[in-house]
Parts: C-alpha cells; sequence; structure tokens
C-alpha cells in the first residue's frame, strides 16, 4: 500500500534501510549477547527518559525546551518513511510526560469541594486521554501493510468455503446484491457453498433462494441474535471455512482468492479481516457534504488501526467482509454470545486460545452505510456497549492467553468507547472557571501555556503525520462531541453491570423527504453551545470589568471555549438532515459501456454511476439521447476482448447535456445476477477510490472545521425561526428498505 | 494468463503480480418467474385475409382429416420416419446450432431423435455434444449407418459426417450425384419406425447434399436472418424447392428467422417484411442469444443449462411448433 504524502510504493527511508541492515546483522548474534543488549538498552533509555520527563524547569527553560522540541517535529514530519514517525512519537511522549508529570506534582491544590470536584474531574479526563494516546502511540506507530498472497495449485485442491449471510429484516432487493456478489465470486462452484440465514423467517426470500439455487437456512427463535444465527448456521454446514457478510454487504469477485492465501500459508491462522467500505455516504458526509473529500469516520479504524493491530496480531473481527477457519471457530464455542459486539469478543477468544488473526487493507466488498444520524448513533451505542461488557466480562488486560502488544490492543480498542464522559468533560472544563469562578487548575496561566501547549500540538502534529491519509486534525473531536453524551450512560451502565439489557435508540428512519433539523438528536449539542456561549460571554464581561490579573487565566479559557464553540458547532451541522434523494443510493464509479440505440448507432462512454435499477452515463460530444428513448446498454469486464460481457434493454429517463440517466427494463433473475456481475463484483472499483482523499494539513483542516460550524450555526437559525412548520412533517413514512431494529454491526 | 480489466487493475493498484489469479466464470440454473411483457415493436399493419376466410379454411382442414381418418388407420410402426431438413441459401445463419438444439430438445413421443450430419463442415456432432472424432458417413468405411450412431444429449442419436480429406469427400459427393436416392436407402437401413424423427443438417446454398436431404424430407426449415439480403436469398430458397414441391405428397417448406437483434428497428421492421413474404409460412422466430452460441464453446447443452434464456425459450416454441406440423405431416400421409 502507499503511504500517500510519498510517491512510491513502500518507499523506505535512507535511515530505515540502514536500520534493517543492523537488525538483521543483529538477529545473528548469540542469544545472550542479543538480550543483554536489549535489556541495557532499555534500561538506558527509561532512565534517560525518566530525567527529562521529571526535570523540574523553570518558565523560560521550559519554553526554550518546547520551542526546540516541536521545530523538530515540524522538520521531522517532512521526512518520508517509517522512522521519523518513531522519532515523532518519542517527541510527543516527552511533552506529554513531562506535562503529565508536572499536572500531577504541582497543580493538584485545591480549597473548597467544587474545585476538587472539577479539578480532579478534569485531572481524570486528561489521564484517560494520555492512556489512550500511549496505546493509540502503539497501536498505530508501524502499521503492517500485509499483502495478500495468492493461491497455488489447481482450483480442484481449493479448500471448501460456506458463505454465510445472515439477515432480519433488510430488504430483498438489498440482500440479492449480496447473493448474487456471492455467486459471483471467483471460486470452484463446487466448493462454494452460499447460504442465506433469515432470522426473518420470510417466504419471499425462500422462494428466491429457491430460484437461485442457494441454501435457505432458518431456524425457530431468535435467541442471540446474530451471533445464534451464524452459531445454529454452523452446526448445518460443514465447509472449511466460512466466509461472512452482512446482508448489505456485497462481496466483490476477487474477495476469496486474495484473502485465502494467507490461510494456507500460516496454519494457525483463524481470522482475515477486510475493511468495511462504504459506497454511500455516512450521516456525517451527507449533512456536511463531505463525500470522498474529508475521509470518513471508518477510514481511520480500516484504514489504519486494524493494520496497526495485525502488526500486534490483534486484529479483531468486525462482524462481516471476513473470513474464518471453522475448526479454531468451533473450537472456541462458536461465535460468541456473551455482549453485543460479539465479533470483537470473537477475535479475542481466538487470540487467548493461541490463533493468529490477520488483516488486509484491501476493500473487497463494500456496502451501504448508516442513513440517518440516529441509525448512526444507535450502531455507535451498540458497538460501545458491547465494547465496555466485554471489558467487565472478559478484560484484554487480565487472563492469559494474550501477548502484552494484543493486551495493549484490545485494550485501547475498548477504552476509546469511553471516551463519553471525558469528551464531555473537556467540552465544559473552561466554563468552571468562567462562571463559578472555579480555581481547577493551580498553576500560572504562563506556566500552563508553556506545558499544555507542547502537549497538544505535539500530538495533534504526530497523529496527523500518522492518521493524515485517514483521518484530519480535530474531525476527531467532531465525532465524538456528536456521539458523547449518547454514549455516556449505555457504557456506564455496561461498567457497572454488564449483563443489564439494551437502550436502543430504536429509530425507524426513512426516505428523508425534505431537509430538516432533527431538534431532537441536536438536544445535548444546543445545550453544550448555550453553556459555552454564556461562558463565553462571562470571560468577555471580565475582561473588560475584571480583575487585571486574572487577564492571561481568562483568556487562556475563553480561548479554550471558543474551541469547543467550534467543535460544538460543527456537531451540530451533523444533525440537519439533507434531503436524500433516492431510497437506494447510487454507486458513483466508471465504468466503460457501450450504448447503441435502436437505429444502430453506436458509442462507447463511461458511466457516472450505476445501480440496480438504472446506469448514469456520460456521452461523448456530439450525440444526445432523448427522455424515452429506448437504448441497449453493454457493461462488460474486457472492454479489449470483448468476452464477458451483459447487455441490457433500457428507456431514458434523465438527460441533461452530456450526462443521461437510464433505467432498466424489468430485468430477469439472470439478467439481474449479470449486471451484479459487470458492476458491484468488479474487483477494482472500492480499491480505486480508498485511501485517495486529501491528505491532512492541520491548519487547512481547522479552517475547514470552523467553516462547518458556521454553517451548523446558520442552520440552527434558520430552523430555530421557520420550527413550527417544520418538525411535523418531515418524516415520510419508513419504508421498509432503509428499516433496522436490531442494528447492524 | 489473460485477465479482465478490473484484475488487472486491482493487482496493479497493489503493486503486486498478477500471477495466477483464476477467473472463474460460475453458471447457476435460475428457476424464473415470468416477467411482465416488455413493450412490443410496432408492427406494421398489411393487407390481412378476412377473418371469416380463415376460418372457412380451417373448417376445411378439419373436414378433410376427418375423411381422412375415417378410412382404416395404416398404423405403421414400421413405416418411414420424419425427415426435418434444415436448409439455407446463405451461410453463417446459424443452421448447425439450430439443428443441434432441435435433435437436443424434439422427442416425438414413443420415438427417437437422430441428428445427421450431411454438411462437410461436420459441426452438428459438436452441436450434440460430440467430438470430431465421431466417425460419420462419408468416411465410407461400409457397413450400414448403424454402427456409426453415436448418443448425444438429451437422448438424442447423431449420424456425424466425419473428418475426410479433399479426395473421400470428392468421392462422397460422385457417389451422391450417382444415387439420387441414396440418402433413402441409408436411411431405411437404419431400422427407424414412424415414430422416429430425422433432422439433417446440410451446407448452404445448392449443393448434391441439398438435392438429397429434400428427396426425404417430409419438412423443410429453411433457416435465415433478418437481413437486407436474406430477403434475396430467400427467392433462391423457393427456385431449389420448386422441384421437389411440385411431387405429390410434397413436403413442408416452412421458414425460421434466427439471431433476430430486437434492439435495431432496421431488423425488426426486416422481420415483418419477412413475414408478410407469400410463400413459405414462418415456424417460428429466435432471438439473439449468446448463451446460446457460447454453449458449445463451454460443451454443455443450452436447453439444460441455461434454459430459461430467450433463445432457449424461442428455440422450445419453435420445436412445439415443429412438433405439431410433424403430426399433421403424420396424419396427411
Amino acid at each position: 500500500m502507499t503511504d500517500a504524502p510519498h510517491p512510491k510504493p513502500g518507499f523506505k527511508g535512507r535511515a530505515e534501510l540502514r536500520l534493517n541492515g543492523w537488525l538483521s546483522r543483529f538477529r545473528q548474534w548469540r542469544g545472550m549477547a542479543r538480550w543483554t543488549l536489549i535489556l541495557g538498552t532499555t534500561a538506558i533509555a527509561a532512565l534517560l527518559l525518566v530525567s527529562i520527563v521529571s526535570a523540574p524547569l523553570d518558565l523560560y527553560t521550559q519554553c526554550l525546551f518546547a520551542a526546540l522540541c516541536f521545530l523538530s517535529a515540524l522538520l521531522l514530519k517532512r521526512l518520508p518513511g517509517r522512522l521519523p514517525v518513531l522519532a515523532l512519537i518519542v517527541l510527543s511522549l516527552v511533552a506529554s510526560l513531562r506535562y503529565a508529570y508536572w499536572r500531577l506534582a504541582d497543580t493538584l491544590g485545591f480549597d473548597g469541594w467544587l474545585d476538587s470536584v472539577f479539578g480532579y474531574g478534569l485531572m481524570a479526563a486528561e489521564l484517560y486521554a494520555l492512556v489512550v494516546l500511549l496505546f493509540g502511540y502503539v497501536q498505530t506507530a508501524w502499521p503492517l501493510r500485509r499483502q495478500p498472497v495468492l493461491l497455488a495449485g489447481e482450483p480442484s485442491e481449493w479448500p471448501t468455503v460456506d458463505v454465510f449471510i445472515p439477515t432480519y429484516n433488510e430488504a430483498l432487493n438489498i440482500v440479492k446484491l449480496s447473493i448474487f456478489a456471492a455467486q459471483a465470486m471467483d471460486w470452484p462452484k463446487d466448493k462454494l457453498r452460499i447460504h442465506v440465514l433469515d432470522d426473518g423467517r420470510r417466504d419471499e426470500f425462500q422462494r428466491l433462494c429457491h430460484s437461485i439455487g442457494v441454501n435457505y437456512i432458518t431456524r425457530d427463535n431468535n435467541d442471540h441474535a446474530k451471533a445464534g444465527n451464524l452459531n445454529e448456521a454452523l452446526k448445518a454446514t460443514d465447509g472449511e471455512y466460512i466466509a461472512m457478510f452482512d446482508a448489505d454487504h456485497v462481496p466483490t469477485r476477487s474477495f476469496l482468492q486474495i484473502g485465502m492465501g494467507w490461510f494456507l500459508k500460516d496454519p494457525k491462522l483463524a481470522m482475515l479481516q477486510t475493511p468495511h467500505f462504504f459506497f454511500s455516504p455516512d450521516p456525517f458526509e451527507k449533512n456536511l457534504n463531505t463525500f470522498r473529500a474529508v475521509p470518513n469516520e471508518g477510514e481511520l479504524f480500516y484504514g489504519l488501526v486494524q493494520d496497526g493491530n495485525d502488526l500486534w496480531n490483534a486484529t479483531f473481527f468486525c462482524g462481516s467482509c471476513a473470513i474464518l477457519r471453522r475448526k479454531p471457530l468451533e473450537e472456541i464455542g462458536g461465535v460468541a454470545v456473551e455482549t453485543v459486539t460479539e465479533d470483537a469478543h470473537t477475535a479475542l477468544k481466538l487470540n487467548r486460545a493461541g490463533y493468529n488473526t490477520a488483516y488486509l487493507a484491501i476493500p473487497q466488498a463494500a456496502g451501504l452505510a448508516t442513513e440517518s444520524l440516529s441509525r448512526h448513533i444507535s450502531q455507535r451505542i451498540r458497538w460501545a456497549r458491547g465494547m465496555a461488557q466485554i471489558f467487565r466480562v472478559d478484560n484484554p488486560l487480565l487472563g492469559k492467553g494474550l501477548k502484552l502488544g494484543q493486551r495493549v490492543c484490545y485494550a485501547n480498542a475498548m477504552l476509546h468507547f469511553f471516551y463519553g464522559l471525558p469528551r464531555l468533560v473537556f467540552l465544559t472544563a473552561p466554563l468552571a472557571y468562567l462562571i463559578f469562578g472555579a480555581q481547577i487548575f493551580h498553576a500560572s496561566a504562563l506556566m500552563i501555556t508553556a506545558y499544555a501547549l507542547p502537549h497538544l500540538f505535539h500530538s495533534n502534529l504526530t497523529n496527523s503525520r500518522i492518521q493524515g491519509r485517514f483521518r484530519h486534525s480535530f474531525w476527531n473531536e467532531v465525532y465524538e462531541t456528536v456521539l458523547a453524551w449518547y454514549i455516556m450512560p449505555p457504557v456506564l451502565m455496561a461498567l457497572v453491570k454488564p449483563t443489564f439489557g439494551g437502550f436502543n435508540v430504536t429509530d425507524k428512519g426513512g426516505i428523508i423527504a425534505r431537509e430538516y433539523f432533527d431538534w431532537k438528536l441536536a438536544r445535548p449539542y444546543i445545550v453544550l453551545l448555550v453553556l459555552n456561549l454564556i461562558g463565553l460571554g462571562f470571560g468577555i464581561h471580565q475582561l473588560i470589568w475584571g480583575a487585571p490579573n486574572t487577564a492571561i487565566t481568562v483568556l487562556i479559557n475563553g480561548t479554550w471555549t471558543l474551541y469547543n464553540l467550534i467543535i460544538i458547532s460543527a456537531a451540530v451541522a451533523v444533525a440537519s438532515e439533507s434531503r436524500q434523494v433516492r431510497s437506494e443510493p447510487r454507486v458513483r464509479a466508471e465504468l466503460p459501456v457501450k450504448v447503441r440505440w435502436a437505429n444502430g448507432h453506436e458509442v462507447i462512454c463511461t458511466t457516472q454511476d450505476f445501480s440496480q435499477h438504472g446506469l448514469g452515463f456520460k456521452l461523448p460530444p456530439g450525440t444526445t439521447a432523448h427522455a424515452g428513448e429506448r437504448v441497449r446498454v453493454t457493461l462488460s469486464r474486457n472492454a479489449a476482448a470483448r468476452i464477458s460481457h451483459a447487455e441490457f434493454d433500457t428507456t431514458v429517463v434523465f438527460s441533461k447535456g452530456q450526462y443521461v440517466g437510464v433505467r432498466f427494463d424489468p430485468l430477469t433473475l439472470r439478467q439481474q445476477s449479470e449486471l451484479v456481475r459487470m458492476t458491484f463484483s468488479r474487483a477494482d472499483t472500492w480499491a480505486a477510490s480508498w485511501g485517495s482523499g486529501k491528505v491532512d494539513t492541520p491548519l487547512s483542516a481547522l479552517r475547514e472545521v470552523s467553516a462547518i460550524g458556521l454553517l451548523g450555526m446558520v442552520a440552527l437559525l434558520k430552523a430555530l425561526i421557520s420550527r413550527p412548520s417544520d418538525t411535523s412533517t418531515a418524516r415520510v413514512a419508513p419504508s421498509l428498505a432503509l428499516d433496522s431494529n436490531l442494528d447492524k454491526s | 494468463m489473460h485477465h479482465s480489466d478490473d484484475i488487472a487493475n486491482l493487482f496493479n493498484r497493489l503493486g503486486a503480480h498478477v500471477g495466477d489469479y483464476q477467473e472463474i466464470e460460475s453458471v447457476f440454473e435460475y428457476h424464473e418467474e415470468p416477467l411482465p411483457p416488455t413493450p412490443a415493436p410496432a408492427r406494421s399493419t398489411t393487407t390481412r385475409q378476412p377473418l371469416s376466410r380463415l376460418l372457412q379454411e380451417i373448417e376445411q382442414q378439419r373436414q378433410r382429416l376427418e375423411a381422412a381418418s375415417d378410412a382404416p388407420q395404416a398404423f405403421a410402426p414400421m413405416g418411414k420416419a420424419r425427415v426435418v431438413a434444415v436448409v439455407s441459401a446463405q451461410g453463417g445463419v446459424g443452421k448447425s446450432t439450430l439443428a443441434g438444439v432441435l435433435a437436443n430438445a424434439l422427442k416425438r413421443p414413443g420415438g427417437r431423435t437422430l441428428a445427421l450430419d450431411l454438411s462437410p463442415q461436420n459441426a452438428l456432432c459438436l452441436h450434440v455434444g460430440g467430438t470430431l472424432q465421431w466417425p460419420g458417413i462419408a468416411q465410407n468405411t461400409g457397413g450400414t449407418g448403424r454402427e456409426l450412431l453415436r448418443e448425444g444429449y438429451g437422448g438424442s442419436h447423431c449420424l456425424a459426417y466425419g473428418v475426410v480429406n479433399d479426395v473421400q469427400r470428392v468421392a462422397f459427393e460422385q457417389r451422391l450425384a450417382n444415387d439420387p436416392l441414396w440418402l433413402a436407402g441409408y436411411l431405411a437401413a437404419l431400422d427407424l419406425n414412424a415414430h422416429d424423427t430425422v433432422i439433417i443438417d446440410t451446407p448452404p446454398g445448392a449443393s448434391v447434399y441439398l438435392s438429397q436431404a429434400l428427396e426425404v424430407a417430409d419438412v423443410v426449415v429453411v433457416v435465415t436472418t433478418a437481413e437486407a439480403a436474406s430477403y434475396a436469398s430467400l427467392d433462391q430458397m423457393d427456385r431449389l424447392l420448386a422441384p421437389y414441391l411440385q411431387r405429390p405428397a410434397p413436403a413442408h417448406c416452412t421458414f425460421v428467422i434466427n439471431q433476430l437483434d430486437t434492439s435495431r428497428q432496421f431488423s425488426l421492421d426486416m422481420c415483418a417484411v419477412l413475414k408478410n413474404r407469400t410463400g413459405m409460412p414462418l415456424l417460428g422466430v429466435v432471438r439473439q442469444d449468446h448463451f446460446l452460441s457460447e454453449s458449445l464453446a463451454y460443451d454443455r447443452d443450452p436447453l439444460a443449462h441455461t434454459p430459461n434464456t430467450r433463445g432457449c425459450q424461442d428455440a422450445l416454441d419453435l420445436i412445439e411448433s415443429l412438433c405439431e406440423l410433424l403430426v399433421q405431416a403424420t396424419r396427411e400421409l
């Protein structure tokens, strides 16, 4: 995989090449000598770190030191390769640990209960952030960047694979895509068994499965939701490997051949995960209009975090787009049913049992993103609750079977979801001083600047360098702010009592007919917004009329409040739901297509988008099409050789300039299968748009977020003005297609 | 190995060698539900016979049949088999493919189906699931055709032309030229009965093979396409058939429009013109279907593998019409 600021794939800096040379020579030393060297170096490094971190410096020296570190960091950021990343991490750790040490040592003397509560609260939130930062560095410092291994040998020797497509209440025309795409996978027909696991026990699914020759499995109960469904299917099948796809995840034809190689290479491999790629925008991208411009929320996880986990053999299962080996899965008792994130828990159990897990950062399946913010939130709540349950029930830091790296990675995956309370604390901390005058930070304002700013700048810079392709700066704060209020109660509850049942915000969304402002959902953000505005007001008041020696403190708190305001208003912008024009989104892709009119005239052009029901394409200059005309379109997978093509009769429904949209005539099952083979099944469509967004620069990201924040405020004001007519008629009756009682994983 | 664009693109992006990626196209059998009819193309109205006239003709036909059936039934299970000659004036119309499909799927009750290849191209045996190694009638190995019979798809039997060199072919054609009833005698020696059907594939245009086939045919199926050239070629076919239609009890001549491309208005118009042509009646129309032609490449019987494609459905309809015609032919004898 390419490292985006650097043009060549896998480019190694000179220093890294030299280090590789030393390492290979070093490995040839005898065991004893190696261990002495390792222990010795670690001891020296630890002493060095401790002394740097705890050295008390006065204000001037601290500022100088911080400035020097920051300058070196800015220089290091420009160097290509992996070693500068490690150097940046060390600098960031130094800055953050210095800050933490000074914080704990010097700033915690509080008077009065108000000060203590706020003070220790902020301290705890900062400690949480520090731990997550540290574990995050461990997790993402060195992504493994695994390459696929192709299968050797004849197809007749390849193993048998059961494809599971569990479904509960997804609409038939969405699951149909996954089933056809599963049939279209490049795998010998006699070794590929496809099973639709229908927990909804619907007749139309049974009829469809019967018509196209895939297996239809049901059970007479719905215990343990998806995990139970999968376990029952495990008992009814016997393939050596199991590929799992959610009902709305459509695999490409190359999924199995790309993923299976590693299983044959590593006999202890139990699970291989691939990214969940979305061909439709999630609520953030949709409402903020950033689709494919700003990396979406999932790209950090699937682009970087899982890749980093892979180094430590701690990749965890995400419920879909993965291949598992049957024997290890049955050995641990099937898919885990004790928590609601059964997928991560299953991977944890596999790792504990001594098996390996792997990750391939190549999108080989794509699906629909969550359609509305409320759906998105309920999905994240479920993940958070599940992770908190695992933390309580099967803590990765305790118990046997895991290596240290695995413990850190799993722990971070779970700790990540506890950001609810800390995020809320950060969003309201400056108000403690501005509104209540509580002294929660015992230090002079300048000392705070000298210690806290390097910590913040370094962590921002380092994270920007590590994550730049997958997450833009400050977006982290936006995502967390949107979810913090909703995640907090379920997580706290799950930590206290893991077996307590649901808190699900089950929203029966539908087609969003008009744009509207989701007041109910936005309430917490509005409250925070108002509080911060009040705080800002107090601050300005105090600046003008207050004691002059408090000016700097007020200024610092005021700036912090301003920053919070930007983030919160961006969160408000997300709550302004934009209109969703189609019930079934179109996939943007450029595929070669041949268009032929009834008079015999033929052109070859490129599609702009496709869906199950139609295509959009751009005609070359000189040709036009009129609405109502009948044209025949031919899609092919090999434009040169003209083999393997599919033809469809269509009617033009949209024509504007060069852009034409056509709708297919009613398709037979065979034609629908051909369509899927030519479009969704193509091996290169998702990989082409993976990781191709703009690389992060912190300043432009800040500008971007501020702009979105402004838009959010405008939307809020507009909604305020037009409130009475808005809320009652905004939503259309729920359509079957987008309904999901049980959240998808 | 040559790979499709999408596989090549993917591996380029990965910076990896595409190597031995295997592209496997599995075909699954689908049971289709009937679709709502697609909008039919506008048909040009022609001068049709008045309905009363058509009904009169049907009644006359019925009376003739009833009169014939009153006569003692010459129930002749040991009689002559029904012969269908598949002919064409042009090449490349899909004659061998269609003959193969007819042989695979046509089965009259109580009888067998034999596919007989009189075309030096020797393609018919491939369409019924055989190989070029099958022995053929042109190889002149002596004996009757019974030793040369091979089994094909759907329980049909096949007598291939056989792979021969030029000398053998010329010698065979000389024999046929010298003996116009050679084929009749050959078929008689095969011990066929009145329930059996023989499908004969011939080379395009006038040839000694065509004459032999027309001598014994009960039904002649002229295969043509909906092209401009077809119009003239049907006229030529009429001229070739004329002498055989002068005889008592002549064969039924019909034509089939093959490989119709419904997306082109020209093809549809041409199809209408051919239908309205006086002379031979139209037996059926088979739409263009790449599954039908590709099945030969994959060594499979299209009617077993992909029976629900439009071409196969049209072929099945055609076979039904042909069966009815054969029944009629039987009754008239």
